[in-house]
């Protein structure tokens, strides 16, 4: 490397070149940006020239391009896929949250409809909070006490059938003692109007799940499917409420009575959401309905009812139009002297179609005779 | 003839280099400007006189397989040759950092006389715009390229000089 400083001679000729060629070169732009010089020969040499290398370069650019583009790819998808797995997770976590909410709704709903439908229960909707479940015991907790109007000896319902009943009310919370619990014992009565048989269902130690209607005489009329309901006695438990179905009938060994493996209408493994009836009062009586039709010939009864009261009041219309026209008859005939006129309260209306019905005919006989 | 034909080549190849591969290169949108470096190179390496000759080849070039203003790019090369090449008689030439510091005037002076052109022929620039998307980048790539250039151009100096 020489830090030499260079001394260059300048000579006129060269100076005087310089300027000519900047001015053509000046003169060449604006000549050429009017259209007024071209040099096709020239450019085609150049392009000539040059496009083996610019294709070449651009070969090499294209592939340097297409492996840019590759690795940015590339990197792109890594954060991407990062980023739609942490979004997966979110999501998976949203699902869980959303499948949550709505089996809650969807139970909460139908215990919703249960105490609309229930409208002789105060109830007091509770959430499961803990539970034991063992062979000797069925118990669980709630989350509602005294402080919510929760006592002892309360009946606990679902949407589907009875749970069972408080046994301990504290302030936040309640033990619920569950039907299927060996201690427990409830009054019951088969649903079908036939039978009505009493019976207790009380919790079987040997298979918990499945609870014996107890007590039941041996010619008693009971059978499979029959529907068990609370009956009502003991004044734990409200009359009504659906306990389960007989699925097996047994009679117990030595005696006169047989007893009945229940199925119940609650499954006590899936209870999360339950109702304490706080208060119960009498059903009020089911509205008058019209009865069964034979199907293919059905009517409205009450368009029925209307027709039947049009036609009535036609044939008392027409009844009294005839008794108008005998009585001018007779008139005529000179069978009937003159009356008084008779007064505007006294005559029949349109009102009275049964007094008119009544009187007119009683009128025509005494002047007949 | 060998030397000439170096010089020719490298021009060319160069002129090629510019018009396909480095347009891959570029920021938003814009390339360096090889051939505006090869002459300030040349400029600052062998003088003005040679630095307007080279501008001058370069630009012909340029104009010739480009679709611009014909001359506009050879008039402004050669400018930046005489401009630049004043400059090397008054400095150490070989400091190969000069061409990194000098990349963005040249650039500058390349656009002011294009700008100038433009604005003679009646067209209309808007100035912050053009600073803004046109100059800068260009402006950096230059500079990334600019000490490259120089040490090539001063290897085949040396060389053009051994042969001689």
């Amino acid at each position: 490397m020489s830090n030499k400083v260079r001394k260059d001679k300048q000579t006129g000729k060269k100076i005087i070149a310089l300027i000519v060629v900047f001015v053509s070169v000046f003169c060449c732009v604006f000549f050429a940006a009017r259209g007024k010089f071209h040099s096709p020969a020239a450019d085609n040499a150049a392009m000539t020239v040059l496009s083996p290398f610019q294709r070449v370069f651009s070969w090499v650019g294209s592939q340097l391009a297409f492996v840019k583009n590759t690795i940015t790819e590339i990197s792109h998808l890594h954060e991407q896929n990062k980023l739609l797995r942490e979004e997966v997770e979110i999501l998976r976590a949203q699902n869980l949250t959303a499948s949550e909410y709505a089996s809650e709704n969807q139970r909460l709903r139908r215990l919703l409809d249960y105490k609309q439908a229930a409208i002789q229960f105060d109830l007091v909707a509770a959430s499961v909070i803990g539970r034991e479940s063992a062979s000797w015991s069925g118990t669980i907790v709630i989350n509602r006490g005294t402080l919510d109007g929760v006592a002892n000896n309360m009946a606990v319902v679902t949407e589907l059938g009875l749970v069972g009943h408080v046994t301990e009310a504290g302030l936040n919370s309640s033990k619920v003692q569950l039907l299927t619990d060996p201690r427990s014992s409830v009054g019951t009565l088969i649903q079908r109007a036939e039978s009505r048989v009493a019976g207790i269902v009380e919790g079987d130690m040997k298979n918990p799940a499945r609870p014996r209607m107890v007590n039941i005489p041996k010619d008693s009329d009971v059978a499979v499917d029959d529907m068990v309901v609370t009956s009502g006695f003991g004044g734990v438990y409200p009359k009504g409420i659906v306990v389960g179905k007989v699925v097996e009938i047994h009679n117990e060994e030595g005696g006169l009575l047989k007893f009945c493996a229940i199925e119940t209408s609650v499954n006590f493994q899936k209870l999360e959401d339950v109702a304490v009836i706080v208060a119960s009062r009498e059903a009020p009586p089911e509205p008058i309905q019209p009865p069964a039709q034979t199907p293919g010939t059905e009517t409205d009864p009450y368009a029925t009812a209307e027709k039947l009261q049009q036609a009535r009041q036609q044939i008392l219309d027409a009844h009294q139009q005839v008794l108008e026209t005998q009585q001018q008859q007779l008139e005529q005939a000179g069978y009937v002297n003159e009356q008084p006129p008779v007064p505007e309260e006294s005559l029949p209306t349109r009102t009275e179609p049964a007094d008119d019905y009544e009187r007119s005919p009683r009128n025509v006989e005494e002047v007949v005779r | 003839m060998k030397v000439v034909g170096l010089w020719t080549a490298l021009v060319v190849v160069s002129c090629a280099l510019q018009t396909s591969l480095l347009t891959f290169v570029n920021v938003d949108g814009f390339s360096a400007n090889l051939l505006l470096l090869l002459t300030v190179s040349a400029a600052y390496l062998r003088g003005h006189e040679f630095g307007v000759f080279f501008g001058f080849m370069a630009g012909l070039l340029q104009d010739l397989t480009t679709g611009g203003y014909f001359g506009l790019a050879t008039f402004s090369y050669m400018t930046a040759g005489m401009v630049f090449g004043k400059f090397s008689t008054n400095i150490f030439r070989d400091r190969s950092l000069l061409p990194v510091i000098s990349a963005v005037p040249a650039l500058a002076l390349h656009f002011a006389i294009t700008i100038i052109f433009l604005l003679m022929l009646g067209r209309q620039i808007d100035f912050i715009a053009f600073m803004k998307f046109d100059f800068w980048p260009a402006a950096i790539m230059q500079v990334v390229l600019a000490w490259p250039v120089h040490r090539l151009m001063n290897a085949l100096n040396d060389y053009t000089k051994q042969r001689r």
